[in-house]
């Protein structure tokens, strides 16, 4: 997923406060992973603004008329959020100078536009990456900054003569589970450019948010980080409860004069109470010394879950609140990801579709905790896609056995000539006998179709028609055949 | 919601028996399938094969209650297992997961390695027909089984049930004779399959006995059949023995 990060070094949180500011215009789900890091998705935006370059560049702008002063300002759009992060880290700076005049201003930040940003184009993260050096997997964009084993970690793979990320990348991903677990596994991801952690910012609002009145008014940051530390212990035992994690919360302080302030944050990982304390000090810190700061004490304090996410085997060995059956199979499960390989443990999903091969997907068991299904309206969403009527679908019983390659046969009528079916959805003759890749003929005791099926008839190249039968042998075993484009197709077995 | 009742009465008394130990000894199975299985149940740490056509519906089938019940479920080597079905057979997606041993998993080494793993893992693993252990490797892995536990359930397709001789299955489920109803030449559909399941094994299990079953009904479950209606199934004399000894 192609994201931007803006990054602002080591920056006060009340200094950043106008970056955040200044994103909210461009697009509403800009998130900051802590003060001076924010980041969005590039998608819709930069088919709004004319480009990823041209994005990456107003975000520069815009991140440098909002902190003049700011020491450092780096833009990076990438795949993933570790490696817009570094890009953004190592994009060539614009020179800073103090700014006392508005028209010097102006000027300079002309002049950093087409500089302070770095865009690696898509399905490049890797060659981006391969020459950075291994300590950036401790930089805190990555997902294994905060982990107290990535030290660790880092030493052992040094002293190993591992000095970059591509050196980490070329090893096997197989070799690198087998030996340092599930935290050598996300390293490896990393390294290879697979940062898969969602950034689905979507306010859900409801359920599991919490909210405070302040009363007597707080003028004190601390009165309100108290209150926000019971909410936070609140929400988080709530969705610990349910098996969550939360990557992404909004916060909201209301002050009595009638101001608001709302800022979404994310963590590299998930958030426990003390960190959505630190988050509320920085929001308050920052908003007490923006332009539009109340005038008054604050009433009122809201924190609301915006992605969660199941709290899955990626947490394997820190988490309080999952069964012990749970870690006992999430631990097997990585045993057989270090023999097999992390691509051969999958998880099954429900999907709206078709045919067979469509209607279950399988999720590798490594990204089955980035799916945000947790999510309120997305669950409800995805449910209604599987739910949905799907035109066309053959209904219950669902074929047991459904080939990952479907497997070439025959089928032949009595004469032994093929069976075609004409564009009007006439078939040649009865099915008399089915011949399978391995050459072994039985006959067809029963049958019945052919049911049509065009899909995507709209699109010139994507577009597919096909005639399906149920074919019923002589040993009574049941076939899901296909007839596509001349040829038959065995895709689905009722077992 | 029978079948709860019973599930939930079956660890009490098991409580009561091994004198309050907590655990389950056996993972429940949905009422329906309860006559197939000696104290209706599957015993942890025991090997059950399922064979002939329609082994993956109904191996499903006897994990799913006990996933529904927060067992976790490894299918190994079933790489075609098809996500629809088994969600028509009720189980928790959830709390299962696919291992897929068409590539590294070929070398036999490896393929021993991912069962031990899961073996000791998971509560229940369902295990497809591309797996052969015998040897040693099945004496270890039956006795981490009950080490751990775990029990294991072969859907062995047409293979032969001796290739499943090492796991000392307790309970053999061969699927012998199925037809689909629905169906008919260039019309209908697949609608219900009726099977005859010729059950065998040792210990409880050994007598052999003959059971006629829905491999799944038109209502989409799998269940035994009802006795009372088993000449509907017309697959000849096997079934008047069992009514004949029902009725004795």
């Amino acid at each position: 997923m192609r994201m931007v990060v803006v990054d602002l070094g080591d920056i006060d949180a009340h200094r950043c406060e106008p970056v955040a500011a200044a994103l909210e215009q461009l697009t509403p789900l800009s998130e900051a992973l802590r003060p001076g890091l924010h980041v969005f998705g590039a998608r819709g935006p930069s088919r709004y603004f004319g480009g990823e370059q041209a994005l990456s560049e107003l975000v520069a702008r815009a991140a440098a008329d909002a902190v003049p002063s700011a020491s450092r300002i780096g833009v990076g759009m990438a795949d993933g959020l570790f490696a817009a992060g570094l890009a953004a880290r190592v994009a060539p700076q614009a020179p800073t100078t103090s700014t006392s005049q508005a028209p010097a201003v102006e000027e300079r930040s002309s002049f950093s536009i087409s500089t302070a940003a770095l865009v690696v184009p898509a399905q490049q993260s890797r060659p981006f990456l391969a020459g950075m050096p291994l300590t950036f997997l401790a930089d805190p964009i990555s997902p294994l900054f905060p982990e107290d084993g990535t030290e660790a970690l880092l030493d052992v793979l040094w002293r190993l003569g591992i000095r970059t990320l591509g050196d980490l990348a070329a090893l096997s991903e197989a070799d690198v589970m087998g030996r340092f677990g599930r935290p050598g596994l996300l390293a490896h991801r990393l390294a290879c450019g697979l940062d898969d952690r969602p950034l689905r910012a979507e306010a859900s609002g409801e359920d599991a948010g919490a909210e405070a009145e302040i009363d007597p008014p707080a003028d004190r940051i601390e009165t309100v980080a108290f209150m926000a530390r019971a909410l936070a212990d609140d929400m988080v035992g709530r969705l610990a409860r349910d098996g969550l994690d939360c990557v992404s919360i909004g916060i909201t302080a209301e002050s009595d004069s009638g101001h608001a302030s709302n800022r979404r944050w994310r963590h590299e990982l998930r958030f426990n109470a003390a960190d959505i304390v630190d988050r509320v000090r920085w929001q308050l810190e920052g908003w007490y010394r923006s332009p539009d700061r109340p005038t008054g004490p604050v009433t009122l304090i809201r924190i609301t879950p915006c992605v969660v996410s199941p709290a899955d085997g990626r947490q394997l060995g820190m988490w309080g609140e999952r069964s012990e059956a749970d870690e006992r199979a999430a631990r097997a499960l990585a045993r057989v990801q270090g023999l097999l390989g992390a691509e051969a443990v999958t998880v099954p999903r429900l999907a709206g579709g078709r045919r067979p091969a469509d209607t279950g997907r399988r999720v590798p068991f490594f990204d089955a905790a980035a799916e945000t299904e947790a999510s309120p309206r997305k669950a409800r969403k995805k449910a209604k896609a599987t739910e949905a009527p799907w035109p066309g679908r053959l209904p219950a019983p669902s074929p047991a056995v459904v080939l990952a390659q479907p497997e070439p046969i025959t089928v032949t009528d009595c004469g032994g000539s093929p069976i075609t079916v004409s564009g009007r959805g006439e078939v040649s003759a009865p099915p008399q006998q089915l011949t399978d890749s391995t050459g072994r003929s039985q006959a067809v005791t029963a049958w019945a179709g052919p049911w049509p099926l065009a899909e995507r008839w709209w699109h010139p190249s994507a577009h597919r028609r096909q005639a399906r039968f149920q074919l019923v042998l002589d040993d009574d075993s049941a076939h899901l055949c296909v007839l596509e484009a001349g040829r038959w197709q065995r895709e689905a077995t009722y077992d | 919601m029978v079948a709860l009742e019973t599930a939930q009465v079956l660890p009490d008394r098991l409580d009561a028996a091994s004198g309050g130990a907590a655990r389950e000894r056996r993972f429940p199975v949905e009422e329906a399938l309860a006559p197939l299985l000696p104290e209706g149940s599957i015993r942890r740490g025991a090997a059950v094969v399922v064979g002939g056509h329609g082994s993956m519906t109904l191996a499903v089938a006897l994990a799913a209650e006990a996933s529904r019940r927060g067992s976790w479920v490894a299918a190994v080597g079933t790489t075609d297992l098809g996500v629809a079905a088994l969600a028509e057979r009720g189980v928790d997606l959830g709390r299962w997961a696919l291992v897929d041993l068409s590539e590294r998993g070929r070398d036999r080494n490896i393929a021993a390695d991912v069962l031990g793993a899961v073996v000791g893992g998971f509560d229940l693993v369902l295990v497809g027909r591309a797996i052969r252990v015998d040897g040693a490797t099945a004496r270890r892995l039956v006795a981490r089984m009950r080490e751990h536990g775990t029990s294991v359930i072969c859907a062995l397709g047409n293979a032969s049930a001796d290739t499943a001789a090492g796991l000392q299955p307790e309970v053999r489920l061969m699927i012998e004779q199925t037809r689909w109803t629905g169906i008919d030449n260039g019309h209908g559909r697949l609608l219900a399959r009726q099977a005859e399941v010729a059950i065998g094994g040792r210990g409880a299990a050994s007598r052999p006995r003959r059971i006629a079953m829905w491999l799944p009904s038109e209502d989409g479950r799998v269940a035994c059949a009802d006795p009372t209606q088993v000449s509907d199934f017309g697959f000849g004399r096997d079934f008047e023995d069992v009514r004949e000894r029902r009725a004795s």
